[in-house]
């Protein structure tokens, strides 16, 4: 009964169906990308192996941090820091790729072991104008080991291919710090440094504490501290809060006309000894149902544009699909229909059987 | 009250408020009506018969007055009209009021949402053929002609074993032969099923078949007549 109530006015219904959809996939799609960029921020950080990121106070993108070398030297002696691996990062334009990921890299610290060698070798500590690439960029530059690469206007000799799993590093090269350093005028100074510990809480405390200038987060807590991904997570809040709103008040209009169509029928329920509650369940299971039929539609939108978007993104970004997001998008129309059809249900279930019966 | 009485109401009054007027639908009704009795109630538009029906069937509340049905007093401060509706009073209205989007068996099933499903739709299917429409079960009210929807409702009133079913001009709405074809069904059920029926109509030769014809007029009884023993 309920499905067949719903597509009496199946373009009103299809209507309003669309629009929930839209909706959701709108709500998906911001979702996605915002935890793909979280994730990335957490690959970045957290899976690099460092317990701590240690990098400029009031930062709000890593890429802009600039610490000192000299009070880097100065946290390894504090109690609690076990090892610790600097890291010089930028991002230049090279050939096609607008978004080339550089690292500078000391060899022999832990940081550069994520990036495994798939041919060639890997970076030595006195190298000089030598690059690593990493797999996705050197099918996209069509270079391998052997070739010479400009990078930051020099030329540099790859002498090895890498894959780290990271989309974004898998995309770029990296090189020693040295050479970083020089090409980007920065002799002295690194972006970030990775701390190995045994408390990260505690270490963090007393690097903050001891170096005023350093900002020292647990690597896992990197992302949600990150502006770009604090901004992106607020207006991707504000438009989820706004399209629940839209999609509850469509639902709501759509079954406000629905009772209103069928007032004399909801009459004639209630002559029959339909309760309220029986006549209010009937309503919010439409209302419901509805919603989730748009769920469906928009789960699938939203899986379609972040697909899309993947294929059209300059920056190589990972999108990680999960179950949760069905059921979290079946939770939003699950709360749109719950919203949506309270007030069109209280409407039908406060009709007088009489006056609904003598409804025109 | 009469041991077979199914039907009292005391001093009934009906008065209805629209902006400042008052209008007394209802001046002070004693209806009575025993088991198995058909009913017929006439009177000129605004005497207060629909209005006498509905608050028989507790479809609304009489101002001042009591209706007494089966020996429950139905508008009690305790009494669930709901409730009261579904398991005592079998509607049929002058418009037959199915859901278009069910078929035949489904609108006849309505009322009987506290029975198991089999047992309901096994209910129902008899109920269809005890009105005339075995055939016609999976159609939908788009389907069938006036007078068929108008059995279909007959069935539905039917469902759950009602103790009286109401009915407002249930020919109202249909031609000179179907209505005919309606009327002498529910006399067919009340002869051979015992069914007690009060049926407002404007038809004087319906009203003529039935065992009873009471007078309305200006909410009161004008008189009542008695056409066969009752």
């Amino acid at each position: 009964m309920t499905l067949r109530n719903l597509f009496r006015r199946k373009t009103r219904s299809i209507l309003t169906i669309a629009g929930i959809a839209v909706g959701i996939g709108l709500v998906m799609t911001l979702l996605m990308v915002s935890s793909a960029l979280m994730s990335t921020y957490q690959g970045m950080f957290e899976k690099g192996g460092s317990d701590i990121t240690v990098y400029q106070k009031n930062t709000s993108d890593l890429i802009l941090s600039q610490i000192d070398e000299d009070d880097v030297e100065a946290m390894r002696k504090i109690e609690g820091v076990d090892k610790i691996a600097s890291v010089v990062a930028a991002i230049e334009k090279v050939g096609d790729m607008p978004y080339f990921f550089v690292l500078g890299l000391n060899p022999g610290e832990f940081e550069i072991e994520r990036y495994k060698i798939i041919s060639g070798r890997g970076l030595a500590r006195n190298d000089s104008r030598k690059i690593l690439l990493g797999k996705s960029a050197s099918e996209d530059l069509k270079m391998s080991v052997g070739d010479k690469v400009q990078v930051f206007g020099n030329e540099y000799e790859i002498v090895g291919v890498y894959e780290s799993g990271l989309p974004w590093f898998d995309g770029g090269g990296v090189t020693t710090i040295q050479d970083a350093q020089r090409a980007l005028g920065t002799e002295g100074k690194v972006s970030w440094v990775g701390v190995k510990t045994r408390d990260p809480d505690v270490t963090a405390k007393k690097i903050n504490r001891r170096i005023p200038s350093f900002e020292a987060v647990r690597s896992s807590d990197v992302s949600s501290k990150q502006t770009d991904a604090q901004m992106l997570s607020s207006i991707a809040n504000f438009i989820i809060f706004v399209a629940l709103i839209v999609g509850g008040i469509a639902v709501m209009n759509t079954m406000v006309m629905s009772v209103v169509e069928r007032t004399r029928e909801i009459g004639v329920l209630r002559a029959l000894g339909w309760g309220k509650g029986r006549v209010v369940s009937m309503i919010m299971k439409e209302s419901v149902f509805l919603s989730l039929i748009g769920a469906v539609f928009g789960s699938l939108l939203g899986y379609g544009t972040v697909r899309f978007v993947q294929v059209v993104s300059p920056v190589p970004l990972v999108f990680p699909f999960s179950f949760s997001f069905l059921i979290y998008a079946l939770t939003i129309a699950l709360t749109l229909g719950l919203i949506g059809g309270l007030y069109p249900a209280y409407r039908a279930s406060q009709l007088s059987p009489i006056e609904a019966l003598r409804y025109e | 009250m009469e041991e077979d009485m199914i039907v009292e109401t005391r001093n009934l009054v009906k008065v209805y408020k629209m902006d400042s007027i008052e209008v007394r639908a209802l001046n002070g009704v004693n209806l009575h009506v025993h088991k198995g009795e058909f009913v017929s109630i006439m009177g000129p538009s605004g005497s207060g018969k629909s209005t006498l029906l509905h608050l028989v069937g507790g479809l609304d509340r009489p101002t001042e007055g009591e209706v007494i049905i089966d020996g429950e007093d139905i508008f009690h401060e305790k009494m669930n009209l709901d409730d009261f509706r579904n398991r005592k009073i079998g509607f049929i209205f002058q418009l037959h009021n199915l859901i278009p989007t069910l078929t035949a068996l489904e609108n006849v099933e309505i009322p009987a949402f506290k029975m198991p499903r089999n047992e309901r739709r096994k209910k129902a299917e008899e109920m269809l053929s005890l009105v005339g429409l075995g055939d016609r079960m999976h159609h939908k009210p788009t389907q069938l002609s006036g007078g068929q929807r108008q059995r279909v409702a007959i069935a539905r009133a039917l469902m759950n074993d009602p103790s009286i079913i109401l009915a407002d001009e249930p020919t109202g709405e249909l031609d000179s032969k179907s209505g005919a074809e309606i009327i002498e069904l529910l006399l067919s059920l009340n002869r051979d099923y015992g069914k007690t029926f009060v049926m407002v109509t404007h038809n004087p030769e319906n009203a003529a078949k039935t065992d009873r014809i009471i007078y309305l007029r200006d909410g009161l009884f004008e008189r009542d007549e008695h056409l066969k023993r009752g």
